[in-house]
């Protein structure tokens, strides 16, 4: 479902200088797989997600999903094909704040279809337990409501592709392992492919999977 | 969820700056309203007075002068026209394609009010405004039979205090030239209703009336009167006409001088005024009609051409403006198009000016939308860049900041042209009073919808450097950045 092949990334440095960030030989994911990245700050966790995303084009390389390589699209035919098959939970939530919890789901659709499906977002919002909070924009919410809102967003358009970026980082102890049971447990129920970078061993071992970026990155590897 | 509604809720975010922004841009549309409103309002309040008849017929002179002077009764007139002149147009003789003919006489006011000598035809033939038929607010038309009896205009009748019953005495001359009043007394019969034309803010009187005091007064001082509105009611006639009628005059001055005035074309002698006018009209229909004729004079005459066929009006003009009756020269002019003319060459520079103005306000306040949404685009970034995230490709951020512009633009038209009505509406008494037309909070000038398609082209480039930085936006970057 997703694969990775001779992906590098470098970027420019202040003094002119390339640096480098990524460079994978190879990673696959396969359909509905939890996949669990560990790394160290600093280890292009988050680039590796942007490349994948198509938020950031690969320097070189292949990045397939679904059988179509993102890196041969335009940036609008990645926007679309990001809008379309790809969710996206952030580590700080990256709501629109005046927007709705309701509203920040029913933009994501509007990006992707053009139209929105009102009841799958009501579904949506329910199943992350915010029926109630529907209609609050996101300052009315505490930091463990917007994330929740962050993920029924990023499974909006029935991704095939969830990317979750560090997304319990931000949240309190309390609110974290209900959010991590959240996201695996959604993902599993649609079907969707998760890959979920994390730096804390205590998330990680939940997974079936666990990639650590400093054996395959081999940009990493170098420093 | 449309893009005009995510471009609200950017609004909504920045509540305060974005209503400072679109009530700038109100307070430029309102002043563009006003304007518009203000000069439709004057546009069409000349063009009433200059309805209801087709030519003015004057003699030779300036033209504009005569149709300021005829409709707007402001200036002296450009000189007089022989009364037989007038006798042979209304009945024919001169044109037959005349429907009706009205006498105007100047020269005299009444509390700063011009006292207008004519025939009730005036009132009853003639309309202003779209057809519309003169009425009276209280008491009727004067009556041809009664010389000395006269109808106020709606505000002259206000502001003089004159009401039906009253009686008045004119003055001979017009502003500063008013000099000495006249013993006869005129008696109010009737007060017109608001026209919102020149009428209102003038006094009718029976033109006989003016041959009669006259004739009393050449009576009592057998000549030349010290005010030179004699002078200029015989004088200002082309050198040509003066000639020719010279004799005219020195017959008035013995006839004046050996027992006053006749006027052969009273139907019936005065029955409701003093015996002093009775017994003076009287003495009139001893003389011969036609002599009296040749002595009356009039400053213009309102004319009516029957409607059909088309360009009968503009045949009749060039028959008068080409001919010469019995060595009368005169010019007949259409008044609609020198209004007009004098419209455009005075107050329409002055509205193209102000108007000039406002649209300056309503850009600068547009630039402010620019610097308002511009100055916002540091801390939209991140907003950007998550819908991007989301999927929004460039032209749809772009688009939602433009969005954005037209909203503030057009919410800060819809409101300055509720403040501009509604500041003309608030003005509406004053501009009754000085023009007659009742002005409503919804009177829009067709011209004011193009300030739709304007705001839109406005916000459009306005918007369009805040577009492009969010169209630049780099997602990754913007992303990765500390909230």
């Amino acid at each position: 479902m997703l694969e990775l092949i001779d992906v590098r990334k470098s970027f420019q440095q202040p003094n002119g200088n390339q640096l480098p960030v990524l460079d994978i030989a190879e990673f696959r994911a396969a359909a509905g797989e939890q996949v669990v990245l560990v790394g160290r700050s600093g280890s292009g966790k988050t680039t590796l997600l942007h490349v994948i995303a198509g938020i950031s084009r690969a320097d070189s390389g292949r990045v397939k999903i679904d059988g179509w390589d993102i890196t041969l699209l335009s940036e609008a035919e990645r926007d679309r094909f990001r809008a379309e098959h790809i969710g996206y939970v952030f580590q700080t939530f990256n709501l629109l704040p005046g927007f709705s919890a309701l509203e920040n789901v029913l933009v994501a659709m509007r990006f992707a279809r053009g139209h929105v499906d009102k009841a799958r977002a009501r579904q949506l919002l329910k199943r992350v337990g915010l029926e109630h909070r529907m209609s609050h924009k996101p300052p009315m919410l505490s930091v463990g409501e917007q994330q929740r809102v962050a993920v029924a967003r990023a499974l909006a358009n029935k991704p095939r592709l969830l990317l979750a970026d560090e997304p319990t980082a931000s949240v309190d102890a309390a609110n974290q392992q209900a959010i991590l049971d959240l996201i695996r447990e959604t993902c599993q129920e649609e079907n969707v492919t998760l890959l979920l970078v994390t730096h804390a061993p205590e998330v990680a071992q939940q997974f079936p999977r666990i990639e650590y970026l400093e054996k395959f990155n081999r940009a990493v590897m170098k420093l | 969820m449309s893009l005009w509604k995510i471009a609200w809720r950017s609004i909504q975010q920045r509540a305060v700056a974005s209503a400072l922004t679109s009530f700038s841009m109100a307070l430029g549309v309102a002043l563009v309203v006003t304007v518009l409103v203000f000069f439709g309002v004057l546009y069409q309040s000349l063009h009433r007075g200059a309805e209801g008849y087709d030519l003015i017929v004057g003699p030779r002179g300036g033209t504009e002068q005569l149709v300021l002077n005829t409709v707007f009764y402001i200036g002296d007139p450009v000189g007089k026209l022989p009364y037989q002149f007038y006798k042979d147009l209304e009945e024919g003789r001169i044109n037959k394609n005349v429907e009706a003919v009205i006498p105007v006489c100047m020269g005299h006011i009444y509390q700063g009010f011009r006292v207008i000598g004519t025939t009730p035809e005036i009132f009853d033939r003639l309309t202003y405004f779209g057809g519309q038929s003169y009425q009276f607010a209280d008491g009727e038309n004067f009556r041809a039979e009664d010389p000395f009896a006269a109808v106020a205009g709606a505000v002259a009748a206000k502001e003089s205090g004159l009401r039906p019953g009253a009686k008045f005495k004119a003055t001979h001359g017009t502003g500063q030239s008013a000099a000495r009043q006249h013993e006869e007394e005129f008696t109010v019969t009737g007060v017109l209703k608001p026209t919102g034309t020149p009428v209102d803010r003038a006094i009718f009187v029976n033109m006989e009336g003016f041959y009669l005091i006259h004739a009393k007064k050449d009576q009592s001082s057998e000549g030349t009167e010290a005010d030179g509105t004699k002078a200029a009611e015989h004088t200002s006639v082309p050198p040509a006409q003066q000639n020719s009628n010279s004799h005219n005059d020195d017959r008035l001055q013995q006839k004046a001088g050996s027992g006053g005035k006749a006027d052969g074309d009273l139907p019936q002698p005065p029955s409701s005024h003093s015996t002093e006018h009775h017994s003076e009209a009287c003495d009139l229909h001893d003389c011969q009609h036609h002599d009296q004729d040749d002595h009356r004079e009039v400053s213009a005459l309102l004319v009516v051409v029957p409607e059909r066929p088309p360009g009968l009006v503009e045949k009749v003009a060039f028959e008068l403006n080409n001919g010469t009756f019995d060595g009368v020269q005169v010019q007949a002019v259409v008044p609609g198009r020198v209004v007009a003319s004098l419209f455009e060459r005075f107050v329409g520079k002055l509205e193209a000016v102000l108007l000039v103005m406002a649209v300056l306000i309503v850009v600068v306040a547009g630039v402010g939308i620019m610097v308002s949404i511009y100055n916002s685009m540091s801390e939209r970034r991140r907003e950007i860049a998550i819908m991007r995230a989301l999927g929004a490709n460039r032209v749809t951020v772009m688009l939602v900041v433009l969005l954005e512009s037209i909203l503030l633009a057009l919410g800060g038209g819809a409101l300055g042209m509720l403040l501009g009505h509604g500041l003309v509406t608030a003005l509406a008494p004053w501009i009754a009073q000085w023009t007659g037309i009742a002005v409503g909070l919804f009177q829009f000038r067709l011209v004011e919808l193009l300030l739709i398609p304007g705001l839109i082209a406005l916000a459009s480039a306005v918007g369009y450097l805040p577009a492009v930085i969010a169209y630049r936006t780099d997602v990754a970057e913007a992303l990765t950045a500390n909230p």
